[in-house]
């Protein structure tokens, strides 16, 4: 039983850094009807800030968090501003086809400035609580912490801004919204940067639980962070979350319960299962075409 | 007195299509405008190039400054508010939420908050309804919502693409009071509609288009009387 509750913790832990990414996902989706293939890198360079934070300059864990939270944000929104918004009337499809380009060409160059892969030093002091049998590690406690702080500050922005109602507006009629005055290029620009400087922090978050990395970790990690956020329904911000969280528990249970090379088999089956039952996810809209 | 817009050889064109050709008009400050056509005739494009939805060409002035390259939010702050074709009512927002939507442009919350109370004074049937999601509501209601939403920005010109389509003959009639009742209190209205009857009755000039391009304009009483209208418009 300890057992468990010790793969549960690990579980909201794994779920918690899908939470973060898989909101970056569900939130350009909910303002542009498109999936920015990019997100995964754009998770993997915060990683890469986080490394460049502890190992070359010796920061603390908060300016680490900041830097990459910061430099993931002005990625997203530069590459909103230079490689999307020029496609904006474009067919859909070729702002897709335009992110993954942009996801490959941040995995190569980062390659090309770090070829081998680098070790993250701990960020924080390593040590374990004992919770009535449950090790809990300082890692742990600050992943989680700090995930369900954004979350809780991402919830607050999008419900209670004035911005936030622009783009809960824009998620359901994007054309209209300029008649109200809103500048919607200014709140396409926000999403990308909230969605961004998550998927930043998610990076630092991935590194102190899987220290060495490399330009490829956002690929799996980003496909694992968008079944999350289909699973919940893409589009929808809690739907996102939930989808994370049972996810995590998906993977971690798997490997704790049965051979760990069943993990992913055992994830994307569970998204095909769902999707051909609930084709628009747990918590998402059917998709009503516009006529 | 120049005219509080003033539209000169407006084109629209999607592709190869002309929508619009070359179309002239103005509306003077406390004037009701009717713009009437049929299906197709180019009244809704003329609205969407108005308020910056859709590019266009030829000139356009609105309160002594030019409109060109001006983007569409940009439009509302200088004082144009429109009532979309078909409400557009943000189905996922509440109703204060899409009240509150229309007020962006509204510098202070002070503000804001005058004008949600004036709006609800007017739609008292709003008020009750405050929490509920927009899409909840009935047409007429949605209707007074997107009326409602337009005037939170305190416009200078209201512009609505046929607020009439879609209700009952009732609230076809209630809305047309209230837009009368706007036009009495000064303000200025520019309004397109296919109930070309009520329209001609309220408004003070109209223009009549026809794929594309004006074919008829003046006073409405005038054009009430013009057998070409009578024989298109009003089934006479």
């Amino acid at each position: 039983m300890i057992y468990f509750f010790q793969q549960a913790l690990n579980a909201v832990q794994l779920g918690s850094v899908y939470a973060l990414i898989a909101l970056g996902y569900t939130m350009v989706y909910g303002v542009l009807s498109m999936i920015n293939f990019a997100h995964g890198d754009f998770f993997m360079v915060g990683a890469f800030l986080c490394f460049v934070g502890a190992a070359v300059w010796h920061l603390p864990f908060v300016p680490v968090l900041l830097l990459s939270m910061g430099g993931v944000t002005m990625l997203g929104v530069a590459t909103e501003r230079i490689a999307y918004r020029p496609l904006r009337n474009a067919p859909k499809v070729s702002a897709i086809i335009t992110s993954l380009g942009v996801g490959i060409f941040l995995e190569h160059v980062t390659l090309g400035l770090n070829p081998y892969p680098k070790y993250i030093p701990p960020l924080l002091p390593s040590f374990s609580f004992d919770l009535g049998g449950v090790s809990v590690s300082t890692f742990q406690l600050a992943t989680i912490g700090v995930s369900f702080a954004l979350m809780f500050a991402l919830h607050l922005i999008v419900n209670k801004t004035k911005a936030g109602l622009a783009l809960r507006a824009i998620s359901a009629d994007r054309a209209m919204v300029p008649l109200m005055g809103v500048p919607v290029d200014k709140m396409i620009a926000l999403t990308f940067a909230l969605g961004s400087g998550l998927g930043g922090a998610a990076g630092v978050m991935y590194g102190m639980a899987y220290p060495v990395i490399d330009p490829y970790i956002g690929i799996i990690v980003g496909w694992k962070a968008f079944v999350s956020a289909v699973i919940g329904g893409i589009g929808s911000i809690r739907g996102a979350v939930l989808g994370a969280y049972i996810l995590g528990t998906v993977e971690i249970m798997t490997a704790a319960f049965l051979p760990s090379t069943y993990r992913d088999l055992v994830t994307f089956s569970l998204l095909f299962a769902l999707l051909i039952y609930q084709p628009s996810g747990l918590l998402g809209r059917v998709e009503i075409q516009k006529v | 007195m120049t005219p509080l817009l003033e539209v000169g050889g407006l084109t629209v064109n999607y592709g190869a299509i002309a929508a619009v050709r070359s179309v002239s008009f103005e509306v003077r400050s406390g004037e009701m405008v009717v713009l009437l056509g049929a299906n197709g005739a180019g009244k809704t494009s003329i609205l969407k190039a108005l308020s910056g939805l859709i590019p266009s060409g030829g000139t356009a002035r609105f309160d002594g400054a030019d409109l060109a390259g001006v983007p569409a939010h940009e439009r509302v702050a200088r004082g144009i508010a429109q009532v979309p074709e078909g409400r557009r009512i943000f189905y996922n927002l509440s109703v204060k939420e899409n009240l509150l939507l229309g007020g962006w442009v509204q510098a202070s919350k002070a503000a804001l908050k005058q004008d949600l109370d004036r709006v609800l004074a007017l739609f008292p049937r709003l008020s009750e309804r405050l929490a509920q999601a927009g899409g909840t509501l009935s047409g007429g209601e949605q209707q007074m919502l997107a009326v409602g939403r337009a005037l939170m920005s305190r416009p200078k010109l209201l512009v609505l693409d046929e607020p009439s389509m879609g209700l009952s003959p009732k609230l076809v009639d209630a809305i047309f009071a209230m837009l009368a009742e706007f036009h009495k209190e000064g303000m200025t209205l520019l309004v397109v509609e296919q109930n070309a009857a009520m329209a001609l009755t309220l408004a003070t000039r109209a223009y009549v288009l026809e794929a594309g391009a004006i074919v008829l304009s003046g006073p409405a009483a005038e054009l009430r009387d013009n057998p070409l209208v009578r024989r298109a418009y009003l089934g006479a």
